[in-house]
């Protein structure tokens, strides 16, 4: 355990700048790729949260407080594991090209996914954060409650990422698993309802769910300024270091095994 | 050019198998042996040229040789301290700058930011695109893009280079300038293993010759005799066709 930390440790040190020049000329490619670039960064959640919102305030004709920023926030947030996660399940194999030509630690590439879709989800965040005194929800000192959260997210995103990366060249059936899973888990992680309008016993099984209790932290903090806690982000940081540490290793076991798949 | 120097690189009995194909039934998975039995020296130094009809697992061999795979069996040490296939155009991203890919090329190769910082205006010099430097690689037209590929590559100088069959690139002036420089490369005490069809350019550049059929080691040694019995075994192919 202690020395395959040692190594990712290594291997990031070595490898910093290279994956900061992948990151960087990812992000630049996509922006420049359209015309308005990143700005469908921004675009994109708000577009799919207005449709949400359509659903379930017009069709429906359930709504609740603030519903615009509680389903923003939930989608925001569920956007980042879900690219991430789909992204990098392509990363070993979509580098093949890169694989053939010369030794790389294959680690590298989920981690410049991860990167990248944590860049873009900052960015946002950071807007959504700027702009909520204009909906009425002032800034004030309990907003850092909101750094543990992303950390604990972020380490969440990065462990299932590098995890399905190392199985999925392998196994490509796992990429259809993924698909579905993460489907299913998108409709329990109560991104469009409010998980505590459910049974007690109901909603302690839900909050198993790690971003399931992730969201409801992020809206806690940003809605109604109050704080997580921290025993169940010390939780959730463990679990997602334990996963991402198994992936590392798969990735270590199979280095050299990756550039011979198709 | 000596071939007293000290070893390198020492295959023993060294088999590569490709998996094939992806099922639940064991027995349509049967693997692609396409190094069988290969067991080779190479010392500081020398320039060894490996020859071999398409499909013999040339290519394979230099990856193995690169770290990028390992045996399947056999034995493969490596002693020194970087070896690396010569890779135009590695990583390049039409998006970026050509000075930026000149450095994420660089880094993919294995370059620190201080040693690129200290070539790239070597680099750019020897791909004479000076003036579109800063413009993004997409613009360029393919031989610009050729040229500073070419020139990237050549200035990794890893201690043990392999090269798989580019010597000259580009149009015919920057051929010959490439190619003059490749060989400039190759013919200084760097230790090189060298895959080609074009025997002259194996008789021309190497101090020994490894001959490979379907994954195996037929012949090796004196480039002149193993140069000679594959062009024979060759001839007599074509002469039966």
């Amino acid at each position: 355990m202690i020395s395959v930390m040692k190594k990712l440790l290594e291997a990031f040190d070595r490898y910093r700048s290279l994956v900061a020049y992948k990151v960087y000329a990812e992000l630049r490619a996509e922006s420049e790729r359209t015309y308005v670039g990143f700005m469908w960064w921004f675009v994109d959640p708000i577009v799919t949260m207005f449709v949400y919102y359509l659903v379930f305030t017009v069709v429906i004709k359930s709504r609740s407080e603030n519903f615009l920023g509680f389903l923003f926030i939930g989608i925001l947030c569920w956007r980042w594991f879900h690219t991430s996660i789909m992204h990098g399940a392509n990363s070993i194999l979509g580098e093949r090209g890169l694989m053939q030509q010369v030794y790389l630690p294959k680690v590298i590439f989920p981690i410049v996914a991860v990167l990248t879709d944590t860049v873009k989800f900052l960015i946002v965040l950071l807007v959504l954060i700027i702009a909520l005194p204009l909906f009425g929800f002032p800034i004030g000192i309990t907003h850092l409650a909101l750094l543990p959260v992303v950390l604990a997210q972020f380490l969440l995103v990065a462990g299932c990422t590098i995890l399905a990366a190392s199985i999925v060249p392998v196994v490509p059936d796992i990429r259809m698993v993924l698909q579905n899973g993460l489907q299913m888990m998108f409709f329990l992680s109560g991104i469009f309802y409010d998980i505590s309008l459910f049974p007690e016993k109901l909603q302690n099984l839900m909050l198993l769910n790690p971003m399931a209790v992730l969201i409801r932290m992020y809206r806690e903090v940003l809605l109604n300024g109050s704080m997580p806690s921290f025993t169940t982000l010390g939780v959730i940081i463990s679990f997602s270091f334990l996963i991402g540490m198994l992936g590392f290793a798969v990735t270590r076991r199979l280095d050299v095994v990756y550039p011979k798949l198709r | 050019m000596n071939t007293a120097g000290r070893l390198v690189m020492e295959l023993t009995s060294v088999g590569v198998a490709y998996p094939r194909g992806r099922s639940v039934f064991p027995s349509r998975r049967t693997p692609f042996w396409a190094l069988q039995d290969i067991s080779m020296q190479v010392f500081a130094g020398e320039t060894v040229g490996i020859i071999g009809r398409n499909g013999a697992g040339k290519s394979t061999l230099l990856r193995l040789l690169a770290g990028i795979i390992a045996p399947d069996r056999g034995d493969y040490r490596n002693l020194s301290r970087g070896t690396s296939l010569l890779s135009l155009q590695l990583g390049f991203i039409p998006h970026l700058s050509g000075r930026e890919n000149v450095r994420l090329s660089g880094l993919l190769q294995g370059l620190s930011r201080k040693e690129i910082g200290d070539r790239i205006e070597s680099i750019i010099e020897f791909a004479e695109i000076e003036e579109f430097i800063d413009e993004p690689i997409a613009s360029y037209s393919s031989g610009m893009r050729t040229r500073l590929g070419f020139s990237t590559a050549i200035h990794v100088d890893p201690e043990i280079l392999l090269i798989d069959e580019v010597l000259g690139v580009g149009d015919a002036a920057f051929q010959k300038k490439s190619k003059a420089a490749m060989k400039e490369r190759i013919k200084s005490d760097r230790t090189v293993v060298l895959v080609s069809h074009s025997v002259g350019t194996i008789k021309e550049l190497c101090d020994r010759a490894v001959w490979i059929v379907r994954g195996r080691v037929r012949q090796q040694g004196d480039v002149t005799s193993t140069v000679d019995s594959y062009l024979a075994k060759v001839n007599a192919t074509d002469a039966k066709e």
